[in-house]
Parts: C-alpha cells; structure tokens; sequence
C-alpha cells in the first residue's frame, strides 16, 4: 500500500499539481488538485499514513485548493476551494489552505454523503464501545476528542459521525482542528505530538491541526458500534458533573447538531430513534480534562 | 412501522394524512413524533391527550371529529390507558 509519506515531495507536488493524486480516508476516495507550493508540503505532516495513488483513478470527490484567478494569485495571495469546479465559500488567505481544505471536506461530506446520517460530532471507540461527543462549536469536544485519542482512544472523527443503516458509525479518520488556546493546552499535555501549521486570524481564531493517530489511521475501515452519546461542556473553573440524558432529549439535541437529518425525512427519523434507543446519553461538563477523561473511561468500563 | 391506513379496523378513513405522514417512537422520556409533511420532529410527553392535541392542531382535526385520531393512537399500543 502506497502511503502519501512513502511519495517524495516532489512527486506530491506533481501528482497534485496534474490532478493526478488521489487518497483514501477510510471509504472515500478523494481526487486533491492543487498548484500552490506549500500546501502539498503541509499535506505531508497531516496525512502522511494514508493511503493514496499518484497516477489518478476513480474517486468520489474532486476537491481543488487553488487561486481564484490571477490577480488573487500574486497579488491578494488568496485561493479557493472547488467542488468538482464550484466555489462554494469565498476566498481565503493562502495561509489557510489546510484549514480550508478540512472545512470544505467537511462541508462536501455533510452535502453529499446521504447515504448516512451526518452528525456534528467527534467519534471515538475504546474497548469497542464507540462513543460520539455532540456538541455546538466552542463547547471543547475537540479538545476532549484530541486528548482522549492521544490517550489511547481510536479516533473515528473529530467533526462528522457517520451513521449507517446498520447503525454503525462509518470512521472519516482525518486531524482533530483545535482553534486558540486549545492548541496551547494540547501541546503543553502532549508534548511529543506534532502539529500542522498555525493558521492565525482565521474567522475561527487560530487554527493548527493535529495528525490523527497511526493505529486510527490504519484501522480507518473499521466500524464502531454506538454505545454513548455525550453531550460535553467545558466551563472554566466548573466541577466534574455528569447527568443522564433522556432519549428524546437527546434525539432533540441531535437533530440540531445534524447535516441531513431533513435531507434524509423519515428514514432519518428511524435512525435517529434507533441510536437514541440503543445509546446511552450523556451530558458532562468540565473544567479538567483530566477529570472528564477519567469519567469517560469510567463510562464505558461500568456501563459498556 | 407502517401506520397506513387499515380499513379493516376503520381506523383513518377520514384522515389518510394522519396516517401516512406521522412516525412515532416510544423513548424512555416522551414521544418522538415525526411528520413527513414538513420534516419537524417532535417530543411530547408520554400522555394521551397531549399526542391527541398535538395531532389535532398538526391535522386541523376539530376535537368532535377526531375518533379517527383517538383510534390510531389506540392503535399505537404505546400509552397504558389505550
């Protein structure tokens, strides 16, 4: 199996360049365009374990980070995302080109891929209880997610679940984004881990991605059954605290945390009725990730 | 679940709608109640009458003619004064 880090970074540059490179995460096949000269090099640091080709082939999405046309090239330095030739978002500084490929991917998953049911939220399985982490954006579920999968937890997905008629949760292994001060507090805890560039004064804030884990890289085909639902909270200075959450109470808060759930009408509802019925919900809130870590490998050892 | 019409009983001869448009699920704190008309997902609290007026308003069903109503929640099984 070629993996993007066994490809010289010349030949990267190239493959993308030509439109010719193509990678996997985990069922989805990706055709990556791009000519701006950093942005293969970064590639490398954030997705060198994964599978690709240099020589085209099929794929499902055809994605381009590009300038929008050549005065954004030399002079604004902005560039775009594409979707198979749209502009969905308006351009960015060049700067951001890994931020805005992960946003665009994430965009381009939660528009198109109905075949599952697309929730905003962190996945993770340990023990092989999969775990989702729902929660609105500022709420720390990347955070908690980072530090639970450099704790040992197999990561699935720092952004999307992905739910399938099996009820399976689909893994889309890709970096966790942490945005400000949660960088900080990552890299402090897990000194040995490496990050992509900062991108700063993005309309999040700052914004380094941190490389999904090798072993969650490799085992990016596996499913995980859903045994949690977890609605986290980080809140300064706060205690550990932990509550049970209804099932329809937390049917409600998915559907809001939800890409397709309309998209998909009544099987949607199914589906959504069927985790609620299977999982059990959570809500925590925390100041510690120490402690909400601790209580999460509690969870799932008493109740799992 | 299939909530069609079922002549046999009676039930939804007035109001097919009711029947074809509205998916429910028993959870442990509610009612999740799904209408296909408009996509809106609802929780009720587990009570008859409440489902009964929730359906009522959803179906502009006047409170005098809604046997059909009562029958399909009757129907259900759900609710233990059915």
């Amino acid at each position: 199996m070629l993996t993007v880090q066994d490809v010289s970074g010349r030949d990267l540059a190239e493959a993308m360049r030509h439109g010719r490179f193509r990678l996997d995460i985990g069922r989805l096949r990706l055709k990556i365009k791009s000519d701006i000269p950093r942005f293969p090099v970064v590639f490398r640091t954030l997705y060198g374990r994964y599978s690709c080709a240099v020589n085209g082939g099929e794929y499902d999405f055809d994605i381009s980070i590009a300038p929008p046309n050549w005065l954004r090239r030399h002079i604004a330095c902005n560039i775009v995302f594409e979707l198979s030739g749209e502009r969905p978002f308006l351009p960015v500084d060049a700067g951001h080109a890994h931020a805005l490929f992960e946003w665009g991917l994430n965009w381009t998953i939660g528009s198109f891929a109905h075949n599952y049911l697309i929730l905003h939220s962190a996945v993770l399985e340990t023990r092989g209880a999969g775990v989702l982490l729902s929660a609105v954006s500022g709420s720390g579920k990347s955070t908690l997610a980072a530090e639970l999968a450099l704790s040992g937890w197999r990561l699935l997905s720092d952004e999307l679940a992905l739910l399938d008629e099996k009820l399976e949760l689909i893994p889309c292994v890709r970096p966790v984004s942490l945005k400000n001060s949660s960088i900080d507090l990552i890299q402090s805890r897990h000194p040995e881990a490496v990050f992509g560039p900062l991108a700063t004064n993005t309309h999040k804030g700052s914004i380094a991605h941190l490389p999904a884990p090798g072993d969650s890289i490799r085992r990016g085909s596996e499913s995980a059954m859903p045994y949690f639902i977890v609605f986290p909270k980080w809140i300064d200075g706060a205690p550990l605290r932990m509550r049970a959450v209804g099932q329809g109470q937390a049917a409600m808060r998915l559907i809001d945390q939800s890409f397709n759930y309309s998209t998909l009408g009544s099987s949607g509802f199914q589906r959504l009725a069927e985790l609620v019925g299977s999982a059990e919900a959570w809500e925590i809130e925390y100041s510690s990730l120490d402690e909400a870590r601790n209580a999460l490998d509690e969870l799932v050892e008493h109740h799992g | 679940m299939s909530f069609a019409n079922d002549s046999e009983t009676g039930v939804g001869i007035a109001n097919p709608n009711v029947f074809l448009h509205f998916s429910f699920r028993l959870v442990d704190d509610g009612v999740l109640v799904f209408d296909a008309a408009t996509g809106d997902t609802s929780l009720l609290p587990f009570e008859r009458l409440l489902v009964l007026d929730f359906l009522r308003k959803r179906t502009a069903e006047s409170s005098t003619k809604d046997c059909e109503l009562q029958g399909f929640i009757s129907r259900l099984g759900y609710f233990p004064d059915c």
